[in-house]
Order: structure tokens, then sequence, then C-alpha cells
């Protein structure tokens, strides 16, 4: 609460509960509602000099400014990532540990306005308003990392000795067949390129975390030979690979791509008829699309016997997603569109946090189970 | 074994004991190129892995068995995996990936 005092050059609350929106998690809405009137006149005064129609108020201009994280319209990274009304349904649901982060993301976002839209009293001297904002802006780094941590869903306290002891056991480690070595986890440290093997013990953990937990959906993944050996050979080479799997009693199929240097994650929604390609580079592969397509067309026929009606399915390449900004994080990415749409949640990561992903996907593996905890 | 009696007699018609527990697998690399292996059924499939691996001068850490899409360890064997005379097992390499900049 310290640190969210609110400075005299915002000028006086307009109702006592008005430093709540600030700093309480979540907070009244009625106090968002006051608050946000008291700043009217520096919010507006921004959008006009800003060419934006000013007769809207604040506190009708959008709902983004509601600290309320349950809100489906709320949450700067949620609102920007939102992959549809299921992703949406499923968010207050599945993604237990999100709703925190949410609330504090949009305070957080409600901070950068509000500092942003100061019109400074002529008797603030520059230089002290200066201090006050570095201050701002430490506090402000300081609950970046922390909201990045509870985003990505924080290791436990005793997990870097945990790891140690994985480390020195030779982070030997298997599930369902699938291995990983020393070598593989290698893989993993900052700066490497993610091997098939960690992507398919990975694939695994969302399969056994789906299988035992009846509220989440219900997801098949394949492994990273799956597509390459669907674009290179055809139905007929993986028609065998889902004997015992009934596909079609899945809610999701997760589909890592593995294109040369470069790993992307396909998403087959069974409920929604719809599949969605994520490349955390933004490119396009409707190419891919079809081929899976092809692939659900085929196995129906061939499992079920029955034709699906292809004018019912959608088929994209989202691009508003996390993106990645370096030559070797998509491993990372295509593992944590897994990982996150396996929940049906929104996509809550980005570049920034890639290095303790990466911490985390290792922590995982190591401990053979995935970290966020679903009620 | 007694439902590939009539079917060993067929290929070889000699020394029916033997042969019966000896099958043909094909293992066939990413690449579409395949090398077939007699082995016992009781065998344990470390051994064709290790045979595949020096005859293709592949590093075994590089390459992945599987049968129908599931991996496969080096303790199973024909039997325990209900493999047939005929039968295919992949042998993928490894794949890695960072991204395309």
């Amino acid at each position: 609460m310290a640190d969210g005092a609110r400075p005299e050059w915002l000028g006086p609350p307009s109702a006592g509960t008005s430093t709540a929106a600030y700093d309480s998690t979540p907070a009244p809405s009625q106090a968002t509602a006051d608050d946000g009137r008291a700043d009217t006149r520096s919010i507006l005064s921004v959008d006009s000099s800003l060419g934006f129609r000013d007769t809207v108020p604040l506190w009708q201009s959008g709902r983004v400014l509601s600290p309320s994280g349950s809100d489906a319209t709320t949450g700067l990274v949620a609102g920007a990532w939102r992959r549809g009304p299921a992703a949406a349904s499923g968010a207050g649901k599945a993604a237990g540990g999100s709703g925190a982060a949410e609330a504090w993301l949009a305070q957080l976002r409600k901070k950068i306005e509000d500092a942003l839209s100061v019109s400074y009293p002529a008797a603030v001297v520059a230089t002290s308003a200066y201090d006050r904002l570095r201050q701002r802006e430490e506090s402000f780094d300081e609950r970046l990392e922390k909201a990045r941590q509870q985003t990505a869903f924080a290791l436990p306290a005793n997990a870097a000795e945990v790891l140690k002891r994985a480390a020195a056991a030779g982070f030997v480690v298997e599930l369902n067949n699938v291995p990983v070595t020393a070598h593989d986890m290698a893989t993993l440290q900052d700066g490497k390129w993610l091997n098939d093997e960690v992507i398919n013990f990975y694939m695994q953990l969302i399969m056994d975390r789906s299988a035992k937990t009846p509220a989440l959906p219900r997801v098949h993944a394949f492994n990273t030979f799956f597509y390459s050996t669907l674009c290179e050979s055809g139905y007929a080479r993986v028609r065998r690979w889902t004997r015992r799997t009934k596909l079609f009693e899945k809610d999701l199929v997760i589909v890592p791509v593995h294109l040369g240097v470069h790993w992307c994650c396909a998403v087959i929604d069974l409920r929604q008829k719809s599949i969605v390609y994520y490349d955390a580079l933004l490119g396009d592969d409707p190419g891919c699309l079809q081929t899976l397509m092809g692939y659900i067309r085929d196995e129906s026929r061939d499992k079920c016997g029955a034709d699906i009606d292809e004018s019912e399915w959608t088929l994209r390449c989202d691009k508003r997603i996390p993106r990645q900004q370096n030559g070797y994080d998509c491993g990372v990415f295509a593992v944590m569109f897994a990982e996150y749409a396996s929940r049906d949640a929104p996509f809550q990561f980005s570049q920034e946090n890639c290095p303790f992903l990466r911490r985390r996907v290792t922590y995982e593996i190591a401990t053979v189970s995935l970290t966020p905890a679903i009620a | 074994m007694d439902n590939n009696a009539n079917h060993s007699e067929d290929v070889k018609d000699a020394k029916p004991d033997t042969t019966t527990e000896h099958i043909s697998i094909k293992v066939a690399s990413s690449d579409n190129s395949e090398i077939m292996f007699k082995i016992k059924r009781s065998t344990k499939l470390a051994k064709l892995m290790q045979a595949y691996c020096s005859r293709t001068g592949k590093s075994s850490g590089t390459v992945r068995f599987l049968v129908d899409g599931e991996r496969i360890t080096g303790e199973s064997t024909p039997e325990s995996l209900g493999l047939e005379d005929g039968d295919t097992i992949d042998a993928m390499t490894e794949q890695v990936g960072g991204g395309q900049h």
C-alpha cells in the first residue's frame, strides 16, 4: 500500500475509497468509477491532444481500466491475446492462478495511464515530479517482476534445490517410454534450441495432467514426428498412431510442428471445430492447416466411418499471440502454446518470460508434473 | 507362435522350431530408407537398435524408435510389443529448432 499512496499532484481523490482502486486486489467497481471520475479532466486532455474524440469519459471509454480480473474484457494480456469464446469462458474456471495477475495487470495499466495523463500544476517543480516518477518506476519494476512470476506460475521455494539434485542424478526421467536425458535437458538452457525429446516429454506431461484432471479439456497431444510423417508419407503411415486413442472423444488435439529449424504448434479443437496454428514468429502456414484438416477427414472416415462436414470447420493462423523476438526461443513458445491451450487459458506469457519458462519446463520435467495447479 | 506357424513353414519348410522364433522387422527412417532385420521374438530390441545405428552410422542418442507412433525402449521385445513378421519400426532422427532469423 505504501508505494501506492496517491501523490498530491494527482489531485484529491473524490471519495474515501478511491485509493483502493490503486492497490487492493480486487477493488470494488464503485471505487474504480470514483477514481476514474477524479482523473477525467487529465485523461481527456491527453485524449484530445492525441486527436481522439474527447467526449467519452474515462469510465465509459472502455472497461480496460477496471481492476476486476474476472471481467472477460479486462486485462492487458488476456484482452490482447484472447483466442475466442472458449478461451474466455475457460479462463476464469481453469486458470486459477491468473485472476490475481490479471487484476494486477489491470491496475498496472491504470497506473501507467495515470502517470501519462497527469497535468502538472504549475506549483510542482519539474525535478520533484521527476523524482516521484523515478520512485514510481522503481516500484513498478519490482511489481512487474513479481507479476511475471505470477503470470508464469512461480516455482516452489525449494525448486533450485530440487533441480540441483536432479542435475546431479543426470536428469534421467521417463514417462510412457519417452525418456529425457541430461543431453536433452541441456537444450533448455538459455539461448539453446529445444530438441524433440523435451517437447515430446512435455506433451506427455500435458496428456498425463489432462487424464488425471476431469476439470480440464480432454487432450491428445501427438509427438513431434506425427506432423512430419503425415506431411512426408500421408495418412496411411500415421493411421495406426491413434489405435489406442479414440481421437474424436477428445476436446483438443495438440500437434507440435517442426519446420526444419523452427518449432510451431497447431491446436485442433474438436468442440469448436477449429484448427489454429500458432507460430511465435507470426508466420503463415495455410498448408499445415489444410494437412491437418485432411488428417481429421481421413481419421474420421477410418475410425468412425463417417465423413465430416468441412464447411463447419474454421482454420486460421492466429497472430494475436505472444511473439518471439530472438532466434532460439521458439520451442519454449511452442510448448507454452500447447500448455496454455490445454487448459483453455489465454496466453499469459511473453518473450521476457522465456528465461523463467525454461527453468519452469526444466523443473516440470525433472519432477514429472506440471506446475499450474488445477483444482 | 502358433498363429504364425503356417506362415513360417511357407517361407522355410525346414527347421520349424527355430524359424517360428525369428521374424523380419523393417526399420524405416524418416527419409524413407528401409532396412530389414531378422530377430528372435524374445530378443530385446536394444540389439536391433544397436545394429541399426552401426549399420547407418547414426549415433544412438540421435535416433528415436517408434512403433505406431509410440516410443519403444530397448528393453522391449517383438513378443512384448506384439510385433508380427514384416512389421515396421520407425527410426526418427533428433529434431531441434530455435527460430528463423
